[in-house]
């Protein structure tokens, strides 16, 4: 299994990375950390005439926690995050999100960039920026943009970007004080891709839910938002009748697609169980003195 | 199409090379092709199994799913690089053995890689962590327990319990 | 010093942990070609026509062979692997239809995966660069995917030789099942469905041919089971003497199942004509498509019982979906039917073997062939009855085991290999009361509702099982001294991780008088042995024990004598240390085996051992489980097994082996299944899909042996490789059952996935509102 024959390029500035995508259009693919290309590539199901590695520019590879708000390069690792007490103490959800992204070898190696880029639809990190208010930030020909990250996948394995442009990185929101978050999943194995995901961050006012953010990986052909489970959740103090009627929306807001590791409905009944597990979870974290 | 090659330097076990290859060669096909360190050996080819895996700059990659210029100025580690020829085995790989952990073989360079990152780990693993932390790599033969608890092992000769 | 039943270390590790070892893929020859082969991409189609010239003409590509370029040589196999006596066939009413497989397909392609071409380039990047320039113009067919619809009336035809689709078939019939089930007051029943699983060592597999040279005849590596056998398959396919071949096998990366491949033949053939070694490496996706899967069957079963608890009968209907060509016969459903009965005195029994044609890969016996799958329904059926009769399944088990007193116990039918099926040895009742011990059950099952969290249900269950094993025909071995003194042992049966350099030379090292480690040691080798069997169903240890044994005791009658020359003492007042013969208490005196195989006579013994039939291995495991109810995911959180392998030659070696068949039982009954669509595409074809177990699925696993050994060979020794796999997925099941037992849902289908689980826990409780709302 070896892939299909193509040119390499390991430019040392974003700007050289442009040019050489201008250059070459859609024959050319982006290398992050290329644990999703490269299987594809030895498949040939992919076979790029030009391969761009991103791995040689320094500047992607930084990330930033500031001011409640967390930027990450695209080249930065998903281990490096995973490895960073400040970061994975603030977030439960990146924590747990991480636990269950791949193995280790796959986390060394695997980049934020890439996995968002690559749309995934059980990608955990698409769905953590989901529910953390992410902004995906681009660059491109025509310059800068950032895309929030609901709206960046428009289909399976697609995205919102051009064949020309770039993810710098992202832009997360972390959990402040009076917020809980969590991240459930089942797979079939540990590492193994999720077959549904749960990604859920609650905001709590004395015991009334104030907001909440619900994002499912491997429910639809995109991570999705259940925008109307949000909306039943806010207010309420998580009674069994009002979770169970969040819980119910989460699952009808799916529009799951069955493989092999789970039907429609095994998938549908998942996004529920996971939904009410994952805010559960996310509440009392919320509510427990910090 | 033309074969794209490319003129890599990098540190294998300890010895600066200098390798020419192609772009589409992985870290894998350069290490057995080129170098001839046949003892990483391939499994998938998908990054699922995980019997490839070498130390990448001290770190675990499948390098199966690495391009050898992915790897270009890094260090890599592999299964002949823990003990040469002659010395004693690497404690890692004596505790494999002392554990009866391996019983045809070809999974256990991974294994050893992946426990070895695993040791190193500050702050110090948990013990109940050892199964999922092994689960990255795939044996056929063992069921696994002896390797488990050939890592277990070490974990508390490492912190002394 | 002894050897024997001692745990001692390895001597395989050294190389293996340094990366010294020497797969398939590690092999260099020099001017060493790379071959692909092309395959089917559809279940069922004609071939209208194969275009290389494209191919041809691309960079480095040195041939292209089609099945027009098998010229002189046989176009299929046709053979198949294991003879039957007319005995056996008259006494279990066996049909045996025509196997054909051809080594390249031609006209027509009757399974996805199916070798149609076979490219053969400089280097590996330029064969899978052109075999995409292959053109082969198919005109696809409606598969025939589905075994019970292959034998409904009308159905299309596999292939047109085989009538109705069903290549084998047999009927067993012990004491008066009919009367008996008529008889019998209350009955279980089921149909079983065993999903199709592969093999999956995780070296795939490869082959090399090399031309004969001056000295040398045309060899292969290959990295099979069976090396001689594979030479026979190739004298045959290569229309030659056997002696004008040689078979080898290098180091391998485990196998667990196997048989004779087509890429075998090919890599011969294209080095014969092309006059340079050619090399095929399957990789993973060829080997989930294309290697031999395994399993897959239908089970019609019912159990027939007393209201006292005491089992009358067994029946069973067997529908084994072969794929589209059966090079083993009745192997996997005759298997099945007999270690149905498993330890249980069961007097009458039915069984019908149906072997059946379909559009898919191959069968092969893999790691417990035919023994899971019959353990798991009888487990299952077990319990039922014991849910039937409202009492505890190990109490139910108990009452039906046969006891210890009436062994050996003729079981009223042949084995597959013509010799009346008797269980040789075993203490079946201290097994199971050993393993319930060990695992504390009668505390667990008090504690179990309290342990039990919220979403959570907490389970146990129990399996037992029996494995015949130590399959001949025969099994050959030589222990020579070398000329340096060396003890040099050399056999058929080759290894592929069970660890024959220590545990073989354990038997001959204690038998001669020197260590291990000490002893030389060959395998695999036609070259090295004229006759030889190979490594599969257990035999090893037992055939290839005992042949090594028998000559080790030869080859030390003969040190003896020579010494007694040299040293001028009766051999009876001769003892052997570390490689020297003494009087006995004289130890100043001795003369080395150095020197004794300078003396001129060749100081070597060959055995052949031909086992009288198979030997009663067994085994009783339970395993607890939780399982969470609204997501269907079961956690194994215990596992005891109590096993009966006769002699354990080495318990560290024996232990692991059971490891690793509970593991790969763990696969078959959560992980592990080969699926197919409905056009015969096959769906799990990546690791990504396919399911192996890792560390995070499989519990501590506690071994207790209860060794009885067997009187059928002079070690007394039974198999231990594959039985392990046998109780696994019965033990999972019966726990999953248990820990939902509020539900009373039944698991007749491996594997058990966690949507299976939750459909089931869905309807049963659908069921129990409605029930509700009727009352």
């Amino acid at each position: 299994m070896i892939p299909a024959p193509f040119s390499y390029f390991a430019p040392d500035t974003l700007e050289e990375a442009l040019s050489l995508l201008g250059e070459y259009g859609e024959s050319a693919k982006i290398l992050a950390g290329g644990q999703s290309l490269l299987p594809l590539m030895a498949f040939r199901l992919v076979r790029p005439e030009v391969l761009v590695d991103l791995g040689g520019i320094e500047a992607l590879s930084r990330y930033e926690l500031a001011g409640g708000r967390l930027t990450i390069g695209s080249m930065v690792t998903h281990r490096t995050i995973e490895l960073d007490h400040r970061i994975t103490s603030r977030c439960d959800m990146l924590r747990e999100a991480l636990d269950v992204l791949g193995h280790v070898a796959i986390r060394n190696v695997g980049t934020v960039g890439g996995s968002l880029a690559h749309a995934d639809p059980a990608g955990e990190w698409l769905a953590v920026a989901l529910a953390l208010d992410g902004r995906i930030m681009v660059t491109g020909p025509r310059g800068n943009r950032d895309v929030a990250a609901d709206g960046f996948a428009t289909g399976w394995m697609t995205s919102c970007l051009s064949p020309d442009e770039i993810v710098t990185g992202v832009r997360l929101d972390m959990p402040g004080p009076g917020t809980g978050s969590a991240f459930e999943e089942v797979a079939r194995r540990h590492g193994d891709f999720a077959v549904v995901g749960v990604a859920a961050r609650v905001s709590v006012e004395g015991e009334a839910v104030t907001g909440a953010r619900i994002a499912l990986a491997g429910a639809a052909s995109t991570p999705i938002r259940a925008h109307r489970a949000e909306a039943l959740l806010t207010g309420t103090t998580l009674s069994g009748p009002d979770l169970d009627a969040a819980c119910e929306a989460a699952a009808s807001e799916t529009d799951p697609v069955a493989d092999l590791h789970g039907s429609v409905e095994y998938k549908r009944r998942l996004a529920r169980v996971l939904t009410r597990r994952a805010v559960s979870r996310a509440y009392r974290r919320a509510s427990a003195p910090a | 199409m033309t074969r794209d090659l490319h003129s890599i330097v990098l540190n294998v076990n300890g010895d600066e090379v200098t390798v020419r290859v192609e772009a589409r060669q992985t870290l894998a096909g350069m290490l057995r092709d080129q170098l001839g360190l046949t003892g990483t050996n391939l499994g998938c080819e998908h990054g699922v199994c995980g019997a490839c895996t070498v130390l990448l700059g001290g770190r675990t990659a499948r390098s199966c799913t690495l391009l050898a210029v992915q790897a270009n100025g890094r260090s890599v580690t592999t299964v002949e690089g823990l003990a040469a020829d002659g010395d004693p085995l690497h404690p890692v790989q004596q505790a494999f053995a002392d554990h009866h952990a391996l019983q045809c073989g070809f999974c256990t360079p991974g294994f050893l890689l992946t426990t070895i990152e695993y040791l190193d780990e500050e702050p110090e693993a948990d013990p109940d962590s050892i199964r999922e932390r092994l689960s990255a790599n795939l044996c056929r033969c063992t069921g696994y327990h002896n390797i488990v608890a050939a890592v277990k092992d070490l974990l508390e000769r490492r912190t002394g319990r | 010093m002894k050897q024997v039943g001692e745990a001692l270390p390895r001597r395989e590790d050294g190389r293996l942990l340094r990366g010294r070892a020497r797969y398939m893929a590690d092999l260099a020859f020099d001017d060493s070609l790379d071959a692909i082969v092309v395959r089917s991409p559809f279940a069922r189609a004609r071939i209208l026509s194969i275009d290389a010239s494209a191919a041809l003409a691309a960079d480095g590509v040195v041939a292209v062979l089609t099945a027009d370029d098998l010229v002189g040589v046989e176009p299929a196999l046709t053979r198949q692997f294991y003879s039957l006596t007319p005995a056996f066939i008259e006494r279990h009413q066996v049909f045996l239809g025509p196997y054909r497989e051809p080594v390249l397909a031609r006209d027509r392609v009757s399974r996805m995966g199916e070798p149609v071409a076979f490219l053969i380039a400089t280097d590996r990047r330029a064969a899978e660069d052109a075999a995409e320039l292959v053109e082969v113009d198919y005109e696809p067919l409606d598969p025939i995917v589905d075994p019970l619809r292959a034998i409904a009336p009308g159905s299309d035809l596999v292939v047109s030789d085989v009538p109705g689709n069903i290549q084998a078939s047999f009927h067993i019939i012990v004491g008066d099942p009919t009367s008996a089930v008529e008889a019998a007051e209350r009955k279980v029943s089921g149909r079983f469905r065993i999903g199709r699983s592969v093999g999956s060592p995780i070296e795939t597999r490869g082959a090399v041919g090399i031309p004969a040279t001056g000295s040398e005849p045309l060899t292969v590596w290959s990295s099979t089971q069976i090396p001689h056998i594979l030479r026979a398959y190739l004298a045959e396919f290569l229309r030659c003497p056997e002696e004008d071949l040689r078979v080898a096998a290098p180091d391998m990366g485990g196998s667990f199942g196997g048989g004779i491949y087509a890429e075998e033949l090919l890599v011969a053939f294209a080095a014969r004509l092309l006059g340079q070694p050619v090399r095929w490496l399957e990789d993973r996706r060829e080997n989930l498509a294309n290697a031999r899967h395994s399993r897959d069957q239908i089970i019609d079963a019912l159990l027939a019982y007393d209201t006292s608890g005491s089992f009358r009968a067994l029946e069973m209907h067997i529908v084994q979906d072969c794929g589209s060509a059966n090079l083993f016969g009745l192997t996997l459903p005759f298997n099945i039917a007999s270690h149905a009965r498993g330890q249980f005195a069961i007097d009458h029994f039915d069984v019908t073997g149906l072997c059946v044609l379909t559009n898919k890969t191959r069968n092969t016996p893999v790691r417990g062939a035919g023994r899971p799958e019959a353990t798991f329904v009888l487990d299952r059926l077990v319990d039922m009855a014991a849910t039937d009769l409202g009492i505890d399944p190990a109490d139910l088990r108990h009452r039906n085991l046969i006891p210890a007193r009436e062994m050996p116990r003729d079981m009223g039918m042949l084995y597959r290999d013509g010799a009346p099926m008797v269980y040789d040895s075993g203490d079946f009742p201290d097994q199971l009361r050993t393993a319930l011990e060990a695992f504390d059950y009668w505390g667990k099952r008090r504690r179990q509702d309290e342990a039990a969290g919220s979403n959570l249900a907490l389970g146990i269950g129990v399996s037992s099982h029996v494995e015949a094993t130590g399959l001949g025909p025969h099994e050959t071995a030589r222990v020579e001294i070398d000329d340096s003194g060396t003890v040099v042992l050399t056999c058929g049966s080759n290894p592929h991780g069970q660890s024959h350099a220590t545990t073989l030379a354990q038997v001959a090292g204690e038998t001669l008088g020197i260590r291990y480690d000490r002893i030389e040691t060959r395998f695999g080798d036609t070259g090295l042995l004229e006759r030889g069997g190979g490594t599969f169903g257990s035999r090893s240890a037992v055939t290839a024990g005992a042949v090594v044994h028998g000559a080790s005791v030869e080859l030390r009658r003969r040190i003896l004598d020579l010494a007694s020359e040299m040293l001028e003492c009766d051999p009876a007042d001769l003892i052997i240390r570390d490689g020297y013969v003494s009087p006995r208490g004289v130890p100043g005196i001795s003369v080395s085996f150095a020197e004794l195989a300078t003396g001129g006579a060749p100081l070597r013994a060959e055995d052949e051992f031909v086992p009288p039939t198979v030997t009663l291995g067994s085994g009783t495991h339970i395993a607890s489980v939780a399982v969470d109810r609204e997501t269907g995911v079961v956690n194994l959180t215990g596992y005891v097994v109590v096993d009966d392998c006769g002699t354990v030659l080495n318990p560290m070696v024996v232990d692991g082996q059971q490891h690793g068949g509970v593991a790969h039982g763990i696969g078959n009954a959560l992980l592990e299944e080969a699926v197919y669509d409905e056009g015969g595409q096959l769906l799990s074809g990546t690791f990504i899909d396919y399911l192996l177990p890792t560390a995070a699925d499989v519990p501590d696993i506690e071994i207790i042996h209860r060794p009885h050994p067997t009187p059928l060979n002079t070690l007394g020794v039974k198999g231990a490789g594959e039985g392990s796999t046998a109780s696994a997925p019965g033990a999972i099941a019966n726990a999953v059952v248990d820990a939902l037992r509020p539900l009373r849902i039944e698991i007749n289908e491996l594997p058990i996935t966690p949507q299976r689980l939750v459909e089931l826990i869905r309807a049963a409780e659908a069921e129990q509102v409605e029930g509700l709302a009727g009352n």
